[in-house]
């Protein structure tokens, strides 16, 4: 293909856009809605798988004692559970300590529980079981849960659940909402293909006569699908990535800025951004490709 | 170099266009198709163009069966044919030059190529002074040579006109023609559907007459013969 060829094709493209500027618009407006759709469920969906694997890799068990639990129990609790396989450390954290730590913790806010003592510390004894691997997380919590007085178990199986289906339920829904806006999007953009092939009727039959080959046609209508998909990508790109920067700061600046535990924090913005550009400029690229290989099949008959 | 044997063709919506229709025409021939409308030119000049396909019998084009022609390859096959319509068919959007050179920018010729050839052959049909007009500025006559220079600019072995005189008047008709003899003087060969009384008569060449899709007379310097 000579370059001339290809200047041909894309300042046809151009053209073609220009003729029917209002559809054009429409098909772009479409496409980046679809998209902006896509982008906010997958930012949401990266986001909790993130959170999930932080959970995940923080291999521990958590044993709350019932209150009064004596100290001979304690240690011979603890001998039982350093026999469990996969137990590579057990922590027994006194409610004592563990409400001095609550107060330094909380700093200059530490005021807030003056009125508890050792005598009426509301909080329990408790261990932390730190775990070879996350597969024996589930096996340690089930022979933690009969252990004579244990009052809870927490793990991060429940949690990482609800989280995995929080995700799984918004992966279904977006994906059939996008899949129904991706399909209005090419239906809009194949009719204003479509539009331009009409208005180009003539041109296109007088190049059937001297010859043009089908492909030489296409092209320029190819070209215009392409660009109108790749606006769409594009502007659906700038809003999410936007609105994802913005939060991502925000969140930084005000919510979780006491709360140090990296899993809990969003996801960077290159995360996310660079997997939804890897998705939205092929994505709307093919639209319009599609698009117009739609309108183009039934109208370059002459 | 054109042969049409036994050839018949039924339209989708059971019109028969053509029936048992016999001719050769040489190289470097200039025929007329004449008839009445309705007789079954336009069709002959649409087979030969393979815009539609023949339901009986053999065309043959410089020595390639017709049939035999796969549909990707049809526009290569077209690009041995000049043709010219009644309806001028330019783009109204591109000057005289440009619509010249549209037929060349198709087939992918150089730069180069088209600025040497569409001056010459807009000069071949007496265009020069108006290479940068619009369509819209130029009379028929003008319009049907820029059309002619189109259909020449790549140098096609057969030039085709479907009543390339339809629109225009008696004296511009005749210098369409005069140019179309030129043209064929040089190799080229020409054939021309019409059923321009005059232009036939004048000219004196070969006249396949058909009526109701049938070659009912094929004469050689001859006129136009009215049915009876």
């Amino acid at each position: 293909m000579k370059l001339r060829t290809i200047r041909y094709y894309m300042k046809q493209g151009i053209i073609n856009m220009k003729r029917n500027i209002s559809l054009s618009c429409a098909s772009v407006v479409s496409i980046t809605s679809a998209l902006f759709v896509l982008g906010a469920v997958l930012a949401i969906v990266f986001n909790l798988n993130h959170i999930v694997r932080g959970i995940e890799s923080r291999m521990e068990v958590t044993l709350f004692l019932e209150s009064g639990t004596p100290y001979e129990k304690v240690s011979s609790m603890e001998e039982t559970i350093n026999n469990w396989h996969g137990v590579t450390k057990v922590n027994f954290i006194s409610r004592h300590d563990a409400l001095a730590a609550w107060k330094e913790e909380l700093g200059d806010q530490g005021r807030l529980l003056e009125g508890y003592t050792r005598e009426n510390n509301p909080l329990p004894d408790y261990f932390i079981i730190s775990v070879d691997k996350p597969e024996y997380v589930d096996a340690i919590a089930e022979n933690a849960q009969i252990l004579e007085s244990v009052e809870k178990v927490s793990y991060s199986k429940p949690v990482v659940e609800f989280l995995e289906r929080v995700a799984a339920f918004l992966r279904l829904a977006g994906m059939t909402l996008v899949i129904m806006l991706l399909f209005i999007s090419t239906v809009i953009m194949s009719n204003t293909i479509r539009v331009t092939v009409f208005s180009r009727k003539k041109e296109i039959g007088i190049m059937k006569y001297i010859g043009a080959t089908d492909w030489f046609i296409r092209w320029p209508f190819i070209v215009e699908g392409l660009m109108l998909g790749l606006a769409g990508a594009f502007l659906s790109s700038v809003l999410v990535l936007g609105i994802y920067y913005a939060v991502y700061y925000y969140s930084h600046g005000m919510l979780l800025s006491g709360i140090n535990i990296d899993f809990l924090n969003l996801l960077g913005f290159s995360d996310v951004a660079y997997p939804l550009l890897m998705v939205f400029l092929p994505l709307g690229a093919g639209i319009g490709v599609v698009a117009s290989v739609l309108s183009l099949r039934k109208h370059l008959r002459v | 170099m054109i042969q049409f044997r036994n050839v018949s063709k039924i339209y989708e919506n059971g019109l028969r266009a053509l029936q048992n229709v016999n001719f050769t025409i040489a190289g470097g021939e200039f025929v007329f198709v004449v008839g009445a409308s309705g007789a079954g030119k336009s069709t002959v000049v649409r087979l030969l163009l393979k815009e539609t396909g023949h339901t009986d019998g053999v065309i043959m084009v410089n020595n390639k069966n017709l049939s035999g022609i796969e549909e990707k390859n049809i526009p290569f096959y077209r690009r041995q044919f000049g043709v010219v319509f009644q309806d001028f068919r330019l783009l109204n959007d591109r000057t005289a030059y440009e619509n010249v050179a549209f037929a060349m920018e198709i087939i992918e010729a150089s730069n180069k190529e088209i600025r040497r050839k569409v001056p010459a052959v807009l000069a071949m049909v007496g265009l020069s002074e108006r290479a940068h007009a619009y369509p819209a500025d130029m009379s028929g006559g003008e319009q049907q040579r820029v059309a002619l220079a189109r259909a020449l600019v790549n140098n096609p072995t057969i030039l085709i006109a479907d009543e390339p005189t339809g629109n225009l008047d008696p004296f511009t008709s005749q210098e369409i023609i005069k140019v179309m003899n030129i043209i064929n003087r040089r190799g080229t060969t020409v054939i021309v559907a019409t059923h321009d009384k005059d232009i036939v008569n004048t000219m004196q060449k070969r006249v396949i007459s058909l009526n109701r899709g049938k070659v009912i007379r094929d004469l050689d310097r001859s006129g136009y013969i009215n049915e009876a």
